[in-house]
This record gives structure tokens, C-alpha cells and sequence, in this order.
């Protein structure tokens, strides 16, 4: 990102805010070992401590099998965004490396890039997924990395492909060409440099879109396997018990919620600060 | 004593995307030109002519339909990777607006050095002196280096493109309008600059301009071009006084009289 964009981005009051809370919630999971009170697995007593409401011993309150909430709630921000954050390295670096391949060598190249992605946007990524554990089975973590980052690339792509045709026409980079430089030159030196903000951008969006996708998935059994806690499968252990322990549903959602908005209001302040700088004179 | 530079019937195609079918559009239309070793070939002709076309099929910017361009003796247009790799230190460009032709993410020293970096001219320091020593060439401070294009004016932004490209040590350089975007005082300073480095370093120059403004005063012939053909091409003082198609006529007539 240009200096101009990163100052107007660092004095945003939402950016700041929205960058806040992603910091705080990436310090939770990586913190979760020294941070949860209760070990999020054990079950202490499944009698006596199930299902105990918020308290100063419990502040998100116990699970049906006496587990600790809060404690659980750490230990799935480590699983839920850990998936999230590989999931969509995976699916900006595919993306990256596709669009800029398409624009840059063009011809069969970019009609077979293009054939894909208009093949994989028309299907639906959950239900993909969803069959995909069908057939090979449950899934360790890092194959859900792989099956969500794998199938999240198209967008990246799309937009990479997009401003890279249209650099590529711009004289600097005509310049470039006429000094010798190879494809693999102009693409480290002057197109991903200038790519980076929109990059930066679509980052953001993946975030906000794989962060569900586990979610989904661990909440309808297909994704992060128990004990295993993960925010979606902690929804799961509560969704029969809605009615009389809302606190198994309520906080969990609420961490999507706030991660997930908080991932788009960043997105949509770096759009703003890129957006302000490419109208100044 | 053999042209540098030797075009035979070069055409060139864009295809235009129109609503219903694909058409192709010959924005160079088998023009013949040749360009002698040390001179200045100014190539005029109104906006559209196929002028700035003709000065990247040259340097096989964008490819050619038909034809050929001999460069000293070699065919550009079959040149293999590694050739067109060494043709290209020797055939240079610089563009009408060196605002869209500078990368603005990076400094001026980068930029120069460019060239350097991609032909393995020099090793670190040795690549920093001769980056200080071709801004000193143009006009420009050693101390630029570290400062990034949008911190220059008009035409010092056009002297950081004047010093790319000479970083490479050509022998011969498409001037593409490279002074039309320039207001009066600074344009008659980059001729300058440019006559000043013809002269010092042997430098043969196609120099490409809509108008005859400033072509009087650098060109050694003038060659006319409209809808993608040269209609006339004539030494500079025999084409001023005596203009022999209508192309020339009317562009001649259109010269504002400005005084240098």
C-alpha cells in the first residue's frame, strides 16, 4: 500500500477500531492455552456443573457435558480462526497467482483461468464442500484449510486478472518492456506493488467470508470433529438446549459476528483510503 | 553508408471490438521509411495517423501484421528471446506523459536504474554512481535518486524518463511526443537536453509529433503520415518551403507562431 492510502487508513477511526478488534481476537487464539481458565476437553462433572449459567466461576456459563464455555470459546477462536486465517492465505495467494498468470501470458492461458472460474462461481462452496466430506469422510483441520481455501480463490483472481490488464497497458510498464525486463520482472517490480491495496482488499473479504464457511460447516458435523472445540461445533453442543441455555449460542455467534464485521468495515476503509488517493491530483 | 534503421510495407492491426463482429482496423498501413545513422527522422502526422503505432512496432511494442524492420543490419521482427533481449539496450523510448510513464511507487533512482539491473550492466555501488552520473546527464541532481516522481515538475519527470532510457546506452531512441505534453519554456529546454545528447553520444532519433511546432528545430528530414501511410518525407528545410501533399500543407499552415 502506497504511503498516501496507509496514512489516510492508520488516521480512520473505523479502520483503527475494526483492526482493533481482529488484534484482540488473533491474541486470543493464540494466547488460549494461557489465558482459559478450565481445560476446554475435560469434563469434570457431567451431573453437577452441566449446563450452569454465566457466573463468576463460569463467565459464558457450562456446556451439557460440564465444560467450560469461555474456555472452550479460546480454544475454538485457536481452531475456527486458525482454518480462517490459513484458508484465506491459500485462497488470496491461488487467486494471486492465477489472475496475474491469466493476465499476464493471456491467450489459452487466460481463456482456461477464466473457464474455471466461471465454472467453480457456479457452484455453491458449502454444499461443495459438504459432498466433498461425504465422500472422503471427516476432515482434519488442515484439509479444511485446503478444501475452503482451495475453493476461495475466484474473486482474488477475478480482480488480480482485472487491474493487471489494465497496468499492463499503462506506459510505465510498456517502458519496462522496451528496457528488456522479463514477465517475472514487471510482475515483482511494478504490477504486484501496484496490485497491493486491492490485494490487501480482498484479503479482508476472504476473512470475512471463510470465517462462516467453518462455522457452517462445524455446525452441521462436517467440519471441526468434537472434542475438538471450534466456534461453529460449540453452536452445535447448544442448539437443543436454545430455549433453557441461550449462552452456548449467543456468544459464539457473537464472536462470528464481530470478527466477521469487523473484517468487512477494514475491507471497506482500505477501499476508502485507495479509493481517496487515486482522486488526488 | 547503410540506414540504421530500415522499415519495408510494416503494417499493423488492432482488432476493434465492435457490438456485432470483431473487425480489423490497420492503424499502419505498409509504410517504407529508413532512418540514417546520427540523424533525426521526425515522423508528423494528426492524432490517429498510426504515428505512436509505428514507433512501438519498430520496437516490437506491439506486434506487426506485415513487413519488416531492419535494425543495423538485423531483423527485428524475427529476433529470438536473447536478441530481442540485446536489441533492446540498443533501441530505446520515451513517452508523451512521463506522469503515466514513470512508475509512481518508485524512486527515481530505482527507475533509472532499471535497465541496468536487467542487463547486468554494472554491480551495486558501480550501478549507484552511473545512476548519479545520467542524472547529472540530464540535467538533474545526484541527490534525486532518493526522491520519488510525483516530487518533480513536468518536464524533470521527463528528464528521469530522458535518463532511463539512456541507462542502457542506446544507439537509437523513439521519441514518442516527447515533448508535446510540455508547456513552451520547458519544452525548448528538453530539446536542448536531447540536440545536447545527440551530439555527445552519437544518438539517432525518431522523433514522433502531431505538429511542426518544435520539428523545424530539431529535425534533419520530416516524414508526413495520415490514416497510416507516409504521404510525404522530405529534408526539413525543403518540406518548410515548399510542402508537397496536401497532409503537409495543412499541418504547416496549422504551426503556431510562437517565438523561441
Amino acid at each position: 500500500m502506497t504511503t498516501g492510502a496507509w496514512h489516510h487508513l492508520r488516521n480512520d477511526a473505523g479502520a483503527r477500531a475494526a483492526a482493533a478488534v481482529l488484534a484482540a481476537a488473533a491474541a486470543c487464539a493464540v494466547l488460549a492455552p494461557a489465558l482459559a481458565p478450565y481445560d476446554p476437553t475435560i469434563q469434570p462433572d457431567p451431573v453437577a456443573l452441566r449446563l450452569l449459567a454465566p457466573s463468576w466461576q463460569h463467565p459464558l456459563g457450562t456446556d451439557p457435558f460440564s465444560r467450560d464455555v469461555f474456555s472452550r470459546m479460546l480454544h475454538g477462536a485457536r481452531v475456527s480462526l486458525g482454518v480462517a486465517a490459513g484458508a484465506m492465505l491459500l485462497s488470496v495467494t491461488l487467486g494471486t497467482a492465477l489472475g496475474a498468470l491469466a493476465a499476464v501470458m493471456g491467450g489459452w492461458v487466460d481463456t482456461a483461468v477464466a473457464s474455471l472460474v466461471d465454472v467453480l462461481i457456479a457452484m455453491p462452496r458449502l454444499l461443495v464442500v459438504i459432498a466433498l466430506v461425504a465422500t472422503f469422510g471427516t476432515l482434519s483441520p488442515w484439509w479444511l484449510v485446503v478444501l475452503i481455501g482451495g475453493s476461495g480463490w475466484l474473486t482474488t483472481a477475478r480482480i488480480v486478472r482485472a487491474e493487471f490488464r489494465d497496468h499492463l497497458q499503462r506506459e510505465y510498464v510498456v517502458a519496462a518492456v522496451a528496457l528488456g525486463a522479463s514477465r517475472w520482472r514487471i510482475i515483482r517490480r511494478h504490477l504486484l506493488p501496484a496490485v497491493a491495496p486491492q490485494i490487501a482488499i480482498t484479503a479482508a473479504l476472504a476473512l470475512a467470508a471463510v470465517i462462516p464457511l467453518e462455522a457452517a460447516l462445524s455446525f452441521v458435523g462436517f467440519g471441526i470433529q468434537p472434542p475438538l472445540p471450534s466456534w461453529g461445533n460449540i453452536i452445535l453442543d447448544g442448539v437443543d438446549y436454545l430455549t433453557s441455555a441461550w449462552w452456548m449460542v449467543v456468544f459464539p455467534v457473537g464472536a462470528v459476528t464481530i470478527t466477521v464485521g469487523s473484517a468487512l468495515v477494514l475491507a471497506d476503509r482500505m477501499r476508502v483510503a485507495v479509493g481517496g488517493e487515486e482522486h488526488e491530483p | 553508408m547503410t540506414a540504421l534503421l530500415e522499415v519495408r510495407d510494416l503494417s499493423v492491426e488492432y482488432t476493434a471490438r465492435d457490438a456485432n463482429a470483431p473487425r480489423a482496423v490497420r492503424a499502419v498501413d505498409g509504410v517504407s521509411l529508413d532512418v540514417q545513422r546520427g540523424e533525426t527522422l521526425a515522423l508528423v502526422g494528426e492524432s490517429g495517423s498510426g504515428k505512436t503505432s509505428l514507433g512501438r512496432a519498430i520496437l516490437r511494442l506491439v506486434p506487426a501484421a506485415a513487413g519488416s524492420v531492419q535494425f543495423d543490419g538485423t531483423d527485428v521482427l524475427a529476433l529470438s528471446h536473447d536478441a530481442l533481449k540485446a536489441f533492446r539496450r540498443r533501441a530505446q523510448v520515451v513517452f508523451q506523459d512521463p506522469k503515466a510513464s514513470l512508475d509512481p511507487r518508485m524512486c527515481v533512482g530505482d527507475i533509472v536504474r532499471e535497465g541496468i539491473d536487467i542487463h547486468a550492466l554494472a554491480p551495486r555501488e558501480a550501478g549507484d554512481l552511473r545512476v548519479a552520473h545520467l542524472l547529472e546527464e540530464v540535467g538533474l541532481s545526484a541527490r534525486d535518486a532518493h526522491r520519488f516522481p510525483h516530487e518533480f515538475s513536468g518536464g524533470e519527470r521527463q528528464r528521469i524518463a530522458i535518463a532511463r532510457a539512456l541507462a542502457v546506452e542506446p544507439v537509437f531512441l523513439v521519441l514518442d511526443e516527447a515533448v508535446s505534453a510540455l508547456d513552451v519554456l520547458v519544452r525548448a529546454q528538453v530539446l536542448d537536453l536531447l540536440a545536447t545528447l545527440q551530439a555527445t553520444r552519437g544518438l539517432t532519433y525518431l522523433f514522433i509529433a502531431h505538429d511542426f511546432a518544435v520539428v523545424e528545430r530539431i529535425a534533419t528530414r520530416v516524414a508526413v503520415m495520415q490514416r497510416g501511410r507516409i504521404v510525404e518525407c522530405a529534408p526539413t528545410a525543403s518540406l518548410f518551403s515548399a510542402p508537397a501533399s496536401p497532409a503537409a500543407q495543412a499541418l504547416l499552415a496549422a504551426i503556431p507562431r510562437i517565438p523561441w
